[in-house]
């Protein structure tokens, strides 16, 4: 990476997070360049989503330096980073249930659109992308978790963003809605969006990251391209634990 | 995304129709309900009994619509929008007794300064959520009855101010009560036209999603303590112009009855609440219902049976918080919405 002459898009350097004697993400470093696709994994607890919440700025990290864009972010609300390209979907989706399915992406797409109309012209288009347009009217309370995954996907996409942080996207979803969620991000990255995803399901990491990073811990254990990683011996240790003696 | 150009240009033209159609369905709604509220003037302005409580229902219906913009849209259950109701009445009338400042002049330094209290106020308490909010709001109303007392040489303390009755356009006091009416029934309209702006605005796509989930509001780029700022302004800039027509209509205040907490405090969240908070209709609906209803019981009981109409509108209450925790018109919505299914699904089946 030190002959890299472009400044790394997004960047972290020994970023930690503390909570009280626990360091829930403790000395992460890594790079992702314009229109990467990076999955992180990790067993559950290793500090996935606290990296996405020092990331977005819904943590402020207890060290280190998060950059976006050559431009240091540590300090920025989650707001600013927003607009700064920085999109995100929540593990435990949080959708704007009183709020329809159209009005939700709105909200999003307001966020570089100040007029309703052109908002809305946006959202709708975001619904067709994601699968969801015949859904536009519904309350979003009543939707199924896998329409709610996707209205997280939308919501972000609708804020045209240069980053998408998505995390766990998949989770309990069934096969035929996984392949569904598959296809849908798989759109995103040949759009050259550059994706972070947190992912536990490995045959779904090997379908479009080209590379890993583990998390066990609070730490980053390895990084690598995904054939590599998924067969190292530290991260077959770390997912599935000792093969019993 | 197989064919984008077509998939596009339909989502396109089903947007544009779509938005032509709502917005001709709420000029026709609007009309409908203009029209609705105005009837009652139309049919019984010659009786003053009537006009007088149809004032106070236009009036109050402002209001709640008004407060309806920051407890109903943005989540934020204010009790302490006496205070704003207060300042908006106690400027106007001391601008106007003062300096002989027409009160539709004096009600816009009131809207302002209300605009700049309000987020100045409610800054601090924006951290806390809920219940919390509401007792911390409520706060603002005592400490705004002890400055009412105390600044004597601005609000007439205890001893209040009064307004001496010289009929005028320019005095805002007319002979005829039902030209009051009239006032308050724009006061109303102003007030809806403002809350339907700002629903169909970003700030009020904004003002909802903080209302929902503030974690998701933050992620999708909203200040959410700026949001919140600007839609206290709004709502107390209403509220004060409220509070400039109401101390003109009724020409003398004190202290006790502009903080009265069950007059005019809680009054604006019990008409919303009633209505249906967060809707656009609910807060107008309410106010016609309980103004009228409370009016009337304490004019026909009020004599033989004294307290009998609080025992009977606190029945209401309680049935309402029975049978319909979300209000009228949440419950008229549900029911609508539920005919409409079940009307699809027979078809379906046939």
């Amino acid at each position: 990476m030190t002959e890299a002459t472009a400044v790394p898009f997004l960047s972290l350097q020994g970023v930690g997070k503390r909570f009280g004697g626990l360091a829930a993400v403790n000395d992460v470093s890594f790079e992702v360049a314009r229109g990467e696709v990076v999955s992180i994994i990790g067993p559950n607890g290793a500090g996935k989503t606290t990296l996405f919440n020092l990331l977005t700025g819904q943590l402020a990290p207890s060290g280190g330096e998060i950059r976006f864009g050559g431009e240091l972010i540590n300090s920025l609300p989650p707001n600013r980073r927003a607009k700064l390209g920085l999109g995100r979907t929540f593990q435990v989706t949080k959708p704007l249930v009183a709020l329809t399915v159209l009005e939700n992406v709105m909200v999003g797409a307001f966020l570089h659109h100040r007029a309703t109309r052109d908002a809305e012209t946006l959202a709708m288009q975001v619904l067709g992308e994601i699968g969801l347009a015949h859904r536009a009217a519904v309350r979003a309370g009543e939707l199924t978790l896998a329409e709610r995954r996707k209205l997280e996907v939308g919501r972000a996409m609708a804020m045209e963003p240069r980053v998408v942080l998505l995390d766990e996207v998949m989770a309990g979803l069934n096969q035929s809605e996984v392949d569904d969620m598959i296809t849908l991000i798989q759109s995103l990255a040949l759009r050259g969006l550059t994706l972070l995803i947190i992912e536990h399901n490995l045959k779904v990491v090997r379908a479009f990251a080209k590379r890993v990073i583990v998390m066990d811990r609070g730490r980053k254990i390895a990084e690598g391209p995904a054939e590599q990683i998924l067969s190292a011996p530290e991260v077959v240790t770390a997912y599935l634990g000792k093969r019993r003696q | 995304m197989k064919a984008p150009l077509p998939v596009a240009a339909r989502v396109e033209s089903r947007v544009v129709a779509s938005q032509l159609r709502s917005r001709r369905r709420m000029l026709a709604l609007g009309a409908a309900g203009a029209l609705a509220a105005l009837a009652p003037l139309a049919l019984l302005h010659g009786q003053p009994f009537w006009v007088n409580i149809l004032i106070s229902t236009y009036l109050f219906g402002g209001l709640a619509v008004a407060w309806n913009l920051m407890a109903g849209f943005a989540g934020q259950f204010s009790l302490g929008h006496g205070v704003f109701f207060a300042v908006g009445a106690y400027t106007t009338a001391r601008l106007y007794l003062l300096w002989g400042v027409s009160p539709w002049l004096g009600l816009l330094p009131a809207a302002l300064a209300c605009a700049l209290i309000g987020p100045l106020i409610f800054w601090p308490t924006f951290r806390l959520k809920g219940a919390f909010f509401a007792i911390a709001t409520l706060a603002f109303n005592e400490v705004g009855v002890v400055c009412a007392n105390y600044f004597e040489s601005l609000t007439g303390g205890p001893r209040g101010l009064q307004i001496p009755f010289k009929p005028g356009f320019a005095q805002m006091i007319f002979t005829n009560p039902a030209h009051t009416a009239v006032l308050m029934f724009s006061y109303l309209a102003l007030c809806v036209a403002a809350a339907v702006a700002v629903r169909r605005s970003r700030l009020g796509y904004y003002l909802l999603a903080v209302r929902e989930d503030e974690d998701a509001a933050r992620a999708s780029g909203i200040d959410v303590t700026g949001v919140k700022l600007r839609g206290t302004a709004l709502s107390a800039a209403l509220t004060a112009v409220g509070g400039a027509l109401f101390v003109m209509a009724v020409r003398t205040i004190d202290p006790p009855s502009l903080f009265s907490l069950p007059d005019i405090g809680f009054k604006f969240a019990l008409l919303t609440l009633i209505g249906g908070i967060g809707t656009l209709a609910g807060p107008v609906v309410g106010a016609f219902l309980i103004i009228p209803t409370e009016t009337w019981l304490r004019a026909t009981l009020g004599g033989g049976l004294p307290g009998m109409h609080l025992v009977i509108l606190g029945g209401l209450m309680l049935a309402a918080a029975l049978f319909m925790r979300k209000g009228l018109v949440h419950a008229i919505v549900t029911l609508v919405e539920r005919a409409q299914r079940w009307r699809t699904k027979g078809q379906r089946h046939d």
